[in-house]
């Protein structure tokens, strides 16, 4: 191959060709298979040394750092600054393209279904959908320390029950009390929850912003005094599972100490008193820079005394949860909600109000 | 309120097997976007848009057949609709590239055995070099302004670079030649 088309494919693959060398180059490709074998071999490593960029940039190496080198000291690239791709998806991407097995551990962490486009430039996928149809039920062990499960207070999975059917489907989830089943403290709120990784949504997000909207159904007999409260939560955040620990609201503090890498949105409302109706809790949240996994968090009140036999009775019940994501515009700014949950801290004595923002549709 | 729509279990499987795939092979996929773009951020749109098609076309992909031509074969149409870029080849062009890849350079080995060859070579180019790459590569800049940050001429940085990624090329050659996995050109 000569100077000239090596010249010419180059700055091509650089930007840098003007009308004259495209239009030379467009000749050469149709004329020649040679031509477009060549192409393809330094397209081949531009391409490669595109991803290695992208791979070792976000793990915070440069080129010959992660070769063993003396590394650059340097910023980070210009399409990573302000990225959520951390050393994390760096690691599991650089795992699948050397080893191509884990596949397992890293796509499947999400359950993607497409849910059909809402338009030209922001697209929802669907990443979960709990209809309490098939096992596992939630654990019973306060919130989950690994990805992918629901888990929370003492809760089963029912039928129609007690003049109450399920949303859709067969089933549906019953609050039985407001403690983890091993517990023994008296709580006011039962709860499950789920912490999701959102590493696979950077593939369809590039370096782009993920809205991510999460909605969830609630159901209940009213029994005595108000009509019952019930919210849910997302709350996106750079902190891994295994760090949360028992006290998930750390990452309400983290969020006032680090807004860039935790965002929160919560609904929250009492339900009505007709047992024939169910009505839908939604929020949405952007997923700032840095953030990795989802927590997910329904709630809905408990009365002790009231409901101490709500296992025998008619309760409160939650189903058809869903968690879309969206990719944000480009250049196109979507505000992020933070709520401290001081509201429900104060309820209980631990806490004052704080700033609340929601979005309840019916 | 109406009863939300539920995703068929047997169709999300489906679905997921084939994001699976995408995940898989998405450096491939890429790097084919980049080859028919030209331009870094079209071709980050290219293969957004392909995951999307991707998805929605999942009971299309018959297991047994080529994941990445298929997927190839839909980016090929984003990069004919894409618009982002500021030069563009003709359709005919396109076409004619997406016709004409060597099984070799966008297979699944792509990274998986390219890519240490890749990270090795790099750090035995010399400083310079290894430099032009970096500001290319890593930082995202055009030879433009590679060339301005560096005292250059652009025609200068332009052959320079050429000149780093045909060492680098010949270095994984050898390399790949020398463990008996055959010339990577």
């Amino acid at each position: 191959m000569n100077d000239r088309t090596n010249h010419l494919i180059d700055a091509w693959l650089d930007g840098t060709i003007d009308d004259l060398e495209l239009a030379e180059l467009e000749v050469a490709l149709l004329e020649s298979l040679d031509v477009r074998h060549e192409f393809w071999r330094r397209a081949s490593l531009h391409g490669m040394l595109h991803e290695a960029a992208k791979i070792e940039s976000a793990a915070g190496k440069s080129p010959d750092a992660a070769a063993g080198g003396p590394g650059f000291e340097s910023p980070a690239p210009r399409a990573f600054r302000g990225s959520w791709l951390r050393g994390g998806v760096a690691a599991s991407m650089v795992f699948l393209l050397l080893g191509g097995c884990g596949i397992g551990s890293v796509a499947t962490s999400l359950a993607f279904a497409y849910a059909g486009l809402r338009g030209p430039t922001r697209p929802a996928i669907v990443v979960h959908e709990e209809g309490f149809e098939r096992p596992p039920a939630p654990e019973q062990r306060h919130v989950p320390d690994r990805l992918d499960v629901w888990g929370g207070d003492e809760s089963v999975v029912v039928g129609p029950e007690h003049g109450i059917a399920p949303q859709s489907g067969a089933r549906m989830l019953k609050f039985l009390s407001a403690r983890p089943a091993a517990a023994n403290y008296e709580g006011y709120a039962s709860e499950i929850w789920r912490i999701i990784d959102l590493e696979s949504v950077r593939v369809a997000a590039g370096s782009r912003d993920v809205r991510i909207d999460f909605s969830a159904w609630f159901n209940g007999c009213p029994g005595q005094g108000e009509p019952r409260q019930c919210w849910i939560s997302a709350i996106a955040t750079d902190t891994h599972p295994r760090d949360l620990g028992h006290d998930w609201r750390v990452q309400f503090q983290a969020a006032q100490k680090n807004p860039g890498g935790v965002a929160t949105a919560q609904a929250r409302e009492r339900i009505d008193t007709d047992p024939a109706t169910w009505q839908r809790f939604s929020v949405t949240v952007t997923a700032p820079p840095g953030a990795r996994y989802l927590l997910l968090h329904c709630l809905t009140e408990y009365r002790p005394g009231q409901d101490d036999d709500v296992a025998d009775r008619c309760g409160q019940y939650v189903d058809d949860i869903d968690v879309a994501v969206s990719v944000a515009q480009p250049a196109v700014v979507t505000a992020t909600v933070h709520d401290r949950l001081d509201k429900h801290d104060e309820r209980h004595g631990h806490g004052k109000h704080g700033k609340h923002d929601m979005e309840v549709r019916r | 309120m109406n009863k939300p729509k539920r995703t068929d279990p047997i169709v999300a499987a489906g679905v997921a097997k084939v994001q699976q795939s995408f995940v898989r092979h998405q450096s491939a996929v890429r790097a084919f976007a980049l080859a028919l773009t030209g331009d870094f951020a079209a071709a980050d749109d290219v293969v957004q848009e392909t995951f999307l098609t991707v998805t929605a076309k999942a009971a299309d992909f018959e297991p047994e057949t080529n994941f990445v031509a298929w997927a190839c074969a839909i980016a090929r149409l984003k990069v004919l609709e894409n618009r982002r870029a500021a030069k563009r080849f003709s359709p005919a062009v396109v076409e004619s590239l997406a016709a004409s890849i060597p099984a070799a350079e966008l297979g699944p080995e792509l990274g998986q055995e390219r890519l240490p060859l890749l990270l090795e070579c790099l750090k035995r180019l010399p400083p310079r070099a290894r430099e032009l790459i970096r500001l290319r590569y890593f930082m995202e800049q055009g030879p433009g302004e590679i060339a301005a940050a560096l005292g250059r001429t652009a025609g200068g940085v332009n052959t320079a670079l050429l000149k780093a990624r045909d060492a680098l090329r010949d270095c994984m050659a050898a390399k790949l030649a020398g463990d008996g996995r055959g010339a990577a050109s």
